[in-house]
Parts: C-alpha cells; sequence; structure tokens
C-alpha cells in the first residue's frame, strides 16, 4: 500500500505524466472502497483508490472536536438536508465512515433481507447466502460483543430497559485493545478501530491509495464504457486529473456516489438515480441526573433495544441506542436559546441521551429522500419527513422518556426547539404530545446514508443489478451502502461490508 | 422568502433574492467576507448569546471566521447575503423588527428571543444558522472546556502498529 495526496504538487505531476496501467479504479474508501481495494488486490489486481478526504495518521489525530470534524467529515460535520433540517455526519478521510463511526457492528436483519427479497426480487440476499459473508468480515475486522462493564451512559439504557421489563441487548464492535476512551467519533486516536484503514488496506500490497482527491464525472465511451474518470484535488478548481478507465468501482457512499454518477450523466432512462436515498432519522431526548454520567467517556455505544422494531418492516419501527456526547456536538443539536442552552452544556457531565433510528423506505409514506446536483455540480438531498415518519418521531421521544425516568433521570428534555424539561414522566408524555414534529422545530440528525444507487432486477427499478455492475454501464459497479432498496434498519457498517464482499468476490474473484 | 439554518444553507427564493437584495443593492455575493457592518451583527448577537459566560476569547469574530471558513462555498455566500439583509435597514426592519438595532444590547436580546418562538420560516432558520456558528465558535475552543465542566479527552497510549 502506498499514499499519495493529491494536494501536493509533485505527487500530483507525477499521477497526471501517465497512464499507470490500473486495473481498477475504486472512488471512496469507506468499508464498501476499503474492502473492495482489499480483495482485488488480493485476487492480483493493481489498484488505485481514491479517497476525498486525507490521511491523518493515528498519532495525529485531534482529540479536540473543532479541528476533527472539518478534517474528518463531510462539509465539517455539518453537511445537511437541502432544506437544513437534518444533518447528516458522514466520513471524509481515509477509511471514510469507518474511520470515525461509533464502531457498532450488526448484521443485517432478517426482515429486511426478507423484505428485500418479496418486494424487490432480490432472491439471493438471504440470511444464508450472506451468513459466510458476513463470518469473514467479522474476523477481518475482529467484530466481537464488548465484554467491558458499559459506561454510565449505556447503562442508563440498560437499567430503563431492565426496569421497563425490556431486554437489553449487547452490541458487537470492530476493535482490537480497545482503550475504553470513548473518542470513536474524532478517529481514534490509538489505533484500535479496526477501520477499513487500519485492517485493510494496510494489508493490501498492490493498492495505490491517492487522497485529497474529488472524483467530478466520468465521460463515457460510445460503447457505453466508462472511459475516463476526471479528478481534483479537494477544494480546487484547478489540476485536473483524468484517470483511463477498465473498471470502475464507486464506493463513495450513499449521497456521493449518486452525485458522482449525476454529474457524469450516467444513463438513467427510468429516473432512479438519486432516489430512494435513506437516512435512519434520528430523534434524542436528553436526560439529567444526579449522579455523574460522563457520557464522553467509555465506549460510546454497547447497549442496544430492538423492542419496537416490530417484526413487519412495513410498520413504524426504531432502534434506541445512546450516543456519546462531546461538547461540540452536544452544543450543536440543542436547538434551545442562550439561556437554555448554556444551562444545559453546563450539565454534560450529568446527562445522558438517547437516540432512536427510525427505519425508512418500507413503508409507502416513508420513501426516502433524492440526490440530486445543481449547475455547479454541488450536491443536495432533498428529504422531507413525512406524517407518518412524525408519528414514529413522537412515539420514540415518548418511549426513550419512558426509559429515562425508569432508568432513574431527575428530569428529561426532548430535543426539540420549543421543549422544557419535565419531571416526571406524565409531564413529558403530554409535552411532547403537544410539540410540533416538524422540521426545524424537532431536532433530526442521521449518521446512516443509504440508497439512492439501488439494485434491482430490471432496470426500471433501479441503478444497478443485484450483482452491483451499472444497468447501462458495462464496466461500473457500484459498491456501497447506496446499493440498498431501503434503508437497513440497524447500524449498516456491517452490511456494507459483507455485502461487497458477496459481491466483490462473485465477480472479480478468481475461480 | 426561504432563509435555510445551521451552518449550510441560507437559501433564498428567487423572488424574495430579488425583493430583498434587489432592495439592499448587494446583488449576487459569491465570496464570503466579514464586513465591517456584518462584524457588528455577530459581535452583538455573540455578546448576547454568550451574555453571563464570561467567554475567555479576546476576538470571536475569528472563532467565528474559522466555523465559516469550513462551510460550503454556495452556503456560505448565501449566509454572506442573508447577512447583508440584516444590516440594511428596510430588510432588517423585515427580519428583526427593527431598522438597525446591533448596538443596543435589549433589543438584540428581544431579536434573538424573537426568532427562535417565530414560526416564520425565514427567522427559525436564521436563528438555527445563528446558534450553530456561535455554539460551534464557543464550544468548538478547548478554553469552554472548564465553563461547561468538561474535563477534556482521557489520556491513552498509541497501540502498538498502528498507522
Amino acid at each position: 500500500m502506498k499514499i499519495y495526496s493529491l494536494l501536493k504538487d509533485r505527487e500530483q505531476s507525477f499521477f497526471q505524466k501517465s497512464d499507470h496501467g490500473f486495473d481498477f479504479v475504486i472512488v471512496g474508501s469507506g468499508a464498501g472502497g476499503g474492502l473492495s481495494a482489499f480483495l482485488l488486490s488480493q485476487y492480483g489486481h493493481k489498484v488505485l483508490l481514491l479517497e476525498h478526504g486525507p490521511f491523518v495518521k493515528t498519532a495525529d489525530l485531534s482529540q479536540d472536536e473543532a479541528k476533527a470534524y472539518p478534517l474528518l467529515y463531510q462539509e465539517a460535520a455539518a453537511r445537511k438536508t437541502s432544506d437544513g433540517a437534518i444533518t447528516i455526519l458522514q466520513g471524509r478521510s481515509l477509511g471514510g465512515s469507518t474511520t470515525v463511526n461509533w464502531t457498532s457492528s450488526f448484521r443485517t436483519p432478517k426482515t429486511t433481507l426478507k423484505f428485500w427479497q418479496d418486494e424487490f426480487g432480490l432472491k439471493d440476499l438471504r440470511e444464508d447466502s450472506l451468513a459466510p459473508y458476513f463470518e469473514v468480515c467479522e474476523k477481518l475486522l475482529n467484530i466481537k460483543p464488548w465484554d467491558i462493564s458499559p459506561n454510565e451512559n449505556n447503562e442508563v439504557l440498560a437499567r430503563g430497559l431492565k426496569r421497563a421489563g425490556l431486554k437489553a441487548e449487547l452490541i458487537s464492535r470492530n476493535v482490537l485493545d480497545c482503550q475504553n476512551l470513548g473518542l470513536c467519533g474524532l478517529g481514534c486516536p490509538t489505533g484500535a478501530k479496526q477501520s477499513s484503514l487500519q485492517a485493510l488496506l494496510r494489508k493490501a500490497p498492490n493498492v495505490t491509495i491517492v487522497t485529497d482527491a474529488f472524483a467530478h464525472s466520468f465521460s463515457l465511451s460510445e460503447k457505453k464504457k466508462v472511459k475516463e474518470l476526471t479528478l481534483y484535488p479537494r477544494g480546487k478548481k484547478s489540476g485536473q486529473w483524468r484517470i483511463p478507465i477498465k473498471e470502475l468501482i464507486v464506493s463513495g457512499g450513499a449521497i456521493n456516489s449518486a452525485a458522482l454518477l449525476l454529474r457524469s450523466k450516467s444513463p438513467d432512462p427510468y429516473k432512479n438515480l438519486g432516489k430512494r436515498t435513506f437516512l435512519h432519522p434520528v430523534v434524542l431526548t436528553g436526560a439529567h441526573f444526579k449522579e455523574s454520567i460522563d457520557p464522553y467517556y467509555g465506549a460510546p455505544q454497547v447497549i442496544y433495544s430492538d423492542a419496537f422494531m416490530s417484526e413487519d418492516p412495513r410498520e413504524l419501527g426504531f432502534k434506541i441506542e445512546v450516543p456519546p456526547i462531546h461538547p461540540l456536538l452536544l452544543a450543536s443539536v440543542l436547538p434551545f436559546g442562550s439561556d437554555q442552552h448554556r444551562e444545559l452544556m453546563s450539565l454534560i457531565s450529568k446527562t445522558n441521551a438517547m437516540i432512536a433510528l427510525q427505519r425508512d423506505g418500507f413503508h409507502p409514506e416513508s420513501q426516502g429522500g433524492e440526490v440530486r446536483v445543481d449547475g455547479q455540480g454541488r450536491v443536495h438531498l432533498d428529504y422531507d419527513t413525512s406524517e407518518y415518519m412524525q408519528r414514529g418521531f413522537r412515539k420514540a421521544l415518548r418511549v426513550m422518556g419512558r426509559l429515562q425516568f425508569a432508568a432513574g433521570a431527575k428530569e428529561v428534555l426532548a430535543i426539540h426547539r420549543h421543549a422544557k424539561k419535565c419531571q416526571n414522566l406524565s409531564d413529558f408524555e403530554k409535552e411532547v404530545e403537544n410539540l410540533s414534529m416538524q422540521a426545524h422545530d424537532l431536532t433530526v440528525v442521521s449518521a446512516h446514508v443509504m440508497g439512492g444507487c439501488a439494485m434491482s432486477l430490471k432496470p426500471e427499478d433501479g441503478v444497478v443489478k443485484e450483482d452491483g455492475s451499472h444497468h447501462h454501464l458495462e464496466n461500473l459497479s457500484v459498491f456501497d451502502g447506496s446499493l440498498f432498496p431501503t434503508s437497513i434498519g440497524t447500524n449498516p457498517m456491517l452490511s456494507v461490508y459483507a455485502l461487497v464482499h458477496k459481491l466483490c468476490e462473485e465477480k472479480f474473484g478468481k475461480g | 422568502m426561504k432563509l435555510n439554518g445551521p451552518f449550510n444553507q441560507v437559501k433564498l427564493s428567487r423572488r424574495s433574492f430579488l425583493l430583498l437584495g434587489g432592495i439592499s443593492g448587494y446583488g449576487a455575493l459569491m465570496a464570503y467576507a466579514l464586513g465591517p457592518k456584518e462584524e457588528v451583527v455577530w459581535q452583538a448577537l455573540y455578546r448576547s448569546w454568550t451574555e453571563g459566560w464570561t467567554p475567555k476569547s479576546a476576538s470571536p469574530l475569528k472563532d467565528i471566521e474559522a466555523v465559516l471558513e469550513h462551510i460550503r462555498e454556495d452556503k456560505r455566500a448565501e449566509l454572506s447575503l442573508a447577512f447583508k439583509l440584516l444590516t440594511f435597514a428596510p430588510t432588517c426592519f423585515y427580519l428583526t423588527g427593527y431598522f438597525f438595532p446591533w448596538k443596543d444590547p435589549y433589543k438584540v436580546s428581544k431579536i434573538i428571543q424573537k426568532w427562535q418562538y417565530s414560526e416564520r420560516m425565514e427567522q427559525k432558520k436564521i436563528y438555527a444558522g445563528v446558534a450553530a456558528i456561535i455554539n460551534s465558535s464557543f464550544y468548538g475552543r478547548v478554553e469552554s472546556y472548564q465553563d461547561i465542566g468538561y474535563p477534556g479527552a482521557p489520556s491513552f497510549s498509541l497501540n502498538e502498529g498502528a498507522l
């Protein structure tokens, strides 16, 4: 593995001067791109991996949020839906979102796979057909149940669930020699997190990595093939580099992959590209406790509950977890006036937060958003929360408040522009009943972006085939979370790995 | 008129843009720069927002600029336009209820409250944008940690072989 930066003049000119004869060019280095590069390298191919963000050595990662977010996240962790209503946390450095996620690793729920089989005819995506790939990925990434006591932030959820008569489930994590710090979202400063960089790319000998490289668009030959990919150094409008393409794998993650295809005007006769982009919209409640919670220390997510995920995914369903809380992250989600804001900030050490991830894409009134690009090639995501989804938000807030009071909270607060702290469950439920669940009133965030280049059997129904190949372009595959025809209903990292492993092996593996 | 919220999104409809932009005479602004009048507005909002916090920053505008630096170029231009509107008396009146209130802390405090509880989308969005930028500029500084009792990152050692 060799790493270059397109922002360095000498390296830029080295790449621009000649055709380096790469068998594969991969755009994006997260779960999909990182694993593809690793596997293709093992198959003996010469691979070029491109990453929009920088390469930051573990030793150089900052624990200062103000420095970490601009460096490691899309749009400095302030990416939003086009109406500004939903904040989207998405990684952008070598390793993509696997560098900054909270390490929660789940297999794809069987109800989701069943829905894909029944509704989209994706018969090959079954629990049994994917199981071997999950097993391999779990080994590669050292995914194991977390066997250290949960931090108090997670313990609140466990206690609340227990007192409500529900089971607290343990989350598996992709870490090795984890020091239980709680800094995952700022990039693991010890190297314990088994990101695509730490676990895969570093072991891939035939991979050349170029960072700080923005894949703008590709051109097409007359034979419906991708001919050249055009790149720019990150943040620049000059220094263009055109790479001849034999085989292109797009793994920029949802939103970005669709945007690349849209900018390239790739064939889309049925206007499916960018549509059905999903977010797992998340709503939050905060609770204050008498004792210290210190929600910034310790493995961020180790307890969850699927008690509110019905078996039928067409029904409202949400997963309950807790987020880590650091000052800037907390400050950015609290929509309150200055007095209330500063009071809430000053209680950070005694704060527990819960989040509910709503699955989207299953119900007719939850069809996801649409990625579009403007005349300047900039990407936008239009995503409206329907009344159906708003019912889910309200239900989730009630459930989380109930769990927090059950766990012993002194007061609970819906994270909402007009919400007030409530000292008992009855008041909280009345409060939530009266709050508007509309955008800009309710704080809604997302850290799971999926869909937009959906797999389908027929070109009329999606962007790529069941094997990840583009329906209309011979040498283009999409290998990332944008393949999903709905959201997953759980943290998607491991699902991306396993699906991409299957597709990459079946399409490009030897024998 | 549609002014969008935090960081990224101040979006004006074409009609509103022509109406307000035309009145203000500022036209299409493509590059972001804090002009002297905008600085006055940001200073006033920052002071009101952080009142009682004894912020350690001697130069809040620099902190705000550090946050603005990371906003996408097109959104920055839109945000810049929104602030131009706040510095031009007629459009400022439309958005705040005052012609140029920025030197009166009482009025500034009232404006923030008005935006917070407003049901007008443009005011909701300006409020969200201002809140996000000021909060980030304030809590993005390590110096703010002691004000809220955040003890900072725990100590750790680099694992062997970490890349």
